[in-house]
Order: structure tokens, then sequence, then C-alpha cells
């Protein structure tokens, strides 16, 4: 197997459990104001190679959803937000091509793009996915505002998170 | 093919998102108590909108039967009302069973053809010597009168409408009791005229006009009109009344033929 699949694999792992073991029992906002929720994992969509087949996006976007569903005791609830994001991923990556395109095995990441270009690509999906995720979790579109509410702040809190992660590890593919 | 499969390796993955999505939507639903509330409760909401579409798509369908069903049921209710019965006592306090024989059938009927604009104006209906409408009978409706059969067939029957100048009904004040004759000179189909009302009647505009009884052809008390105007002539002993009819006869749909079961005997007896 070669290194950015295994690489990857340990990145599947590692997100998995510092969402679940870590980031679930951290409660931002109090027990009455539970509007914040961190999401890390999605970065294990973001940073895998530009040129993966969007098939593959789906199917591993699937599977860390339900992993951290399993942990998180809401099945459906990150497995259809992280498909959504593993579906709109390569939309967000053409809307953000550099000139002249991107290279055969370029992955989009800080070291290879820049932390501003990074973090534009990062907050487009980020925002979608945590959006998604609110609105499957209230499944109710008369709780619009409060759904924009949560996202919002949890689209802030989550972003951080991964500029820590990245600052931290700072991956090269 | 190709173009399929070309099709098919271009945008599979929408239907994998599709399919995924649909897995995740399932999980939800069927795991998670609040969304499945949630999803229980609007998919009731849907399906009972389509549920209840459905039947009203489906019930007017049946609309037809439903309506010769009622028009069936309607005739029945409405001959065992004492307007369509012979008294055998004038004591109308007691019950009903054993005072009252039947006099009156009413057989219902659908119009097929009707006319309102001509000087004399004609009616058909399907339905003849086969569901029992025979020559000289009555034909009214829930609100009103319509008209007398002139000629039958075993299938179809052709009546005057009360549209028509040679359609003369006996016809009765309903407070006092005078009578007169109905008919009609053309123009207005919403309103006739009244004749042979004496001078000497009590006449108001609003006054109501109802059948008399006295011809053999309907009961008596059926709603006609309504007093719209009035004026004596000069020198003449009897008012010339114009009747605002209480049906609309541009708008036949259900009918009832009236049978007059001792018609044979008031005859007999006139004779």
């Amino acid at each position: 197997m070669n290194r950015p699949v295994i690489r990857s694999i340990w990145r599947f792992i590692i997100l998995v459990l510092i969402q679940v073991l870590i980031l679930s029992r951290i409660n931002l906002g109090g027990s009455e104001f539970n509007y914040i929720q961190i999401f890390v994992y999605p970065l294990f969509l973001l940073l895998l190679p530009i040129s993966i087949a969007r098939g593959w996006l789906l199917v591993l976007g699937f599977l860390i959803g339900l992993t951290v569903d399993m942990f998180y005791n809401s099945p459906g609830m990150h497995a259809g937000a992280a498909v959504f994001s593993a579906f709109i991923r390569p939309n967000m990556l053409s809307a953000l091509e550099p000139r002249g395109g991107y290279k055969i095995n370029s992955v989009p990441n800080i070291r290879q793009f820049g932390s501003n270009w990074f973090f534009r690509y990062a907050s487009a999906v980020l925002s979608l996915h945590v959006f998604f995720y609110f609105l499957l979790e209230a499944f109710d579109l008369s709780q619009i505002l409060q759904i924009l509410l949560k996202s919002v702040l949890s689209f802030v809190a989550s972003l951080g998170m991964i500029g820590i992660y990245m600052l931290i590890f700072n991956p090269k593919d | 093919m190709q173009n399929i499969l070309y099709f098919l390796y271009r945008y599979g993955y929408v239907f994998l998102f599709l399919f995924l999505e649909l897995i995740c939507f399932n999980l939800l639903v069927r795991f998670n108590p609040e969304q499945k509330a949630i999803f229980i409760r609007s998919s009731n909401h849907i399906s009972g909108w389509v549920i209840d579409s459905y039947d009203s798509v489906i019930r007017y369908f049946r609309l037809n039967t439903i309506a010769d069903e009622l028009a069936q049921e309607n005739a029945k209710l409405r001959v065992t009302a004492p307007k369509y019965m012979y008294a055998l006592s004038n004591d109308r306090q007691l019950i009903h069973d054993s005072l009252y024989q039947q006099q009156y059938e009413l057989v219902p009927a659908r119009v097929i053809n009707n006319s309102i604009t001509a000087l004399d104006n004609y009616f058909t209906l399907k339905g003849g010597t086969d569901i029992g409408i025979e020559k000289g009978m009555g034909v009214i409706e829930k609100s009103g009168i319509v008209g007398i059969i002139i000629d039958v067939n075993k299938h179809y029957a052709r009546g005057i409408s009360i549209l028509n100048r040679d359609c003369m009904i006996s016809s009765a004040l309903e407070k006092d009791h005078f009578f007169g004759t109905l008919f009609w000179t053309g123009g207005d189909p919403t309103s006739a005229k009244l004749g042979d009302i004496p001078k000497h009647a009590p006449l108001h505009v609003g006054d109501k006009v109802v059948t008399s009884g006295f011809s053999t052809i309907f009961p008596a008390g059926i709603d006609i009109g309504i007093v719209s105007h009035f004026e004596l002539g000069d020198g003449s002993n009897f008012y010339d009344v114009d009747i605002k009819l209480t049906n609309d006869l541009s708008r036949l749909d259900y009918v009832y033929v009236v049978r007059n079961l001792l018609k044979e005997e008031q005859l007999e007896i006139e004779e």
C-alpha cells in the first residue's frame, strides 16, 4: 500500500478518536446553551487527494460519518452530513481552482496551497457540513433560526479546531 | 448502450450520493426517536393529504351513482310528508301511520334536455314508461315545480316546462288559499304570472305562491314562487300578479315525477 493511503487510514483513526473521545465531551456553552458542537472529522475528507474518485469520496464520507455516529449514538446524522460534504467537495475544489489547475498528485493542504487558500476551502465545505448536520438534527425547517445560530457558532469553533490540528500536524500528503 | 455506460461513469456518483443519503435518512428516522417522531408526524400529514386527494378524485367518478342513489332516497323520504298523503282523518295532530293513505309517489329522473330561451319551452327526461312515467304527470324539483309530462315512450319522457304558454297550473296563495292560474308569457325565465286572483284578496309583495292541489297533477302546497309585483287593471276584477319563481329552471338536474295514486278516482267523480 502506498504512503498516502496509509496516512489517510491513520488520519481517519486519529480524527475519529479526537472527535469521539475528546470533542464529544466538550460542551462549550454549558448545559442550557448547547448551541456549540465542535467538528473535526470533516478534516479527513478535506485532506483526501484531489484526484480521488467521487465515488470513493462518498463511500469514505459515509464510513467516517457512520463511525462517528456509532459513538454519538445518532445513526445517520453525522453520516448524512459527511456524505453531503463529500458530495460537494469536488465542486468547491473546482470553484477554488488556482490559475493553471491542480497537479495530478496534489493534496489540498496548507503546505501545498497556503493557509489563505486552505481556510477558504475548509470554510466552504465545513460551513455546509455543519449546516447540513444541524438540519438533520432538528429535522424540522420551522426551527431554521435556531439551526442557523447553531451552525454559525459551531462552524467558528470547528474551524478553530481544524486550524489547531493543522498547526500541530501540518500534513505533507 | 455506450452512452448509458458513459452517463453512469460520468454521473454515477450522483446516484451513489443519493443512495448513501437515503441510507443515512433511513438510519436517522429509524434509530433516533426525535427524528422518528417528526418523520411519522409529517409523513402522516403527507399520506393523509395523498389519500384525501385520491379519495376526492375517486368520489368524483362515483358522483353519478351517488346522485342517483340520493335522488331515489329523496323521493322515498319526500312522499312520507303529509303533503303527499290523502288524509283519512282531518285531525292531523294524531300519529300519521294509520291516518294517511299514500296519495302521491315520486319517481326521480334526470333532465337530459331543457330549454328556457324559447317562447314555448320543453324538457326531456331520461326515463319513460319503464320507470313508471305517464302522460299528464307533474314534474317538480327540490325547490319548485318544473312542468307537466306531455309525451312518453319506453325510455324517455318529454314535458312542457312552466316556461311555456300552454302550461297552466292551478296555484294558490299559501296564506289565504285564494287560487288562480299560473302562466307564462315569455321573456324572463325566472318569473311567471299569476292570473284570476280576485281583487278582494289581500295581496302583498312577498306572499308565497304554492300549488293549489285542485288538479290531479300536483299535490297541494308545493312551492312555486313569491309575489314580486301586482296591479289591478282599470275595471278589472282580477289582479295582474308577477311571480318570482323559487327554482332556477336553467339549472335542472334531478327532478321528481309526481304520480297521483288517486287520480282515477278524482277524475271519475268529476266527470
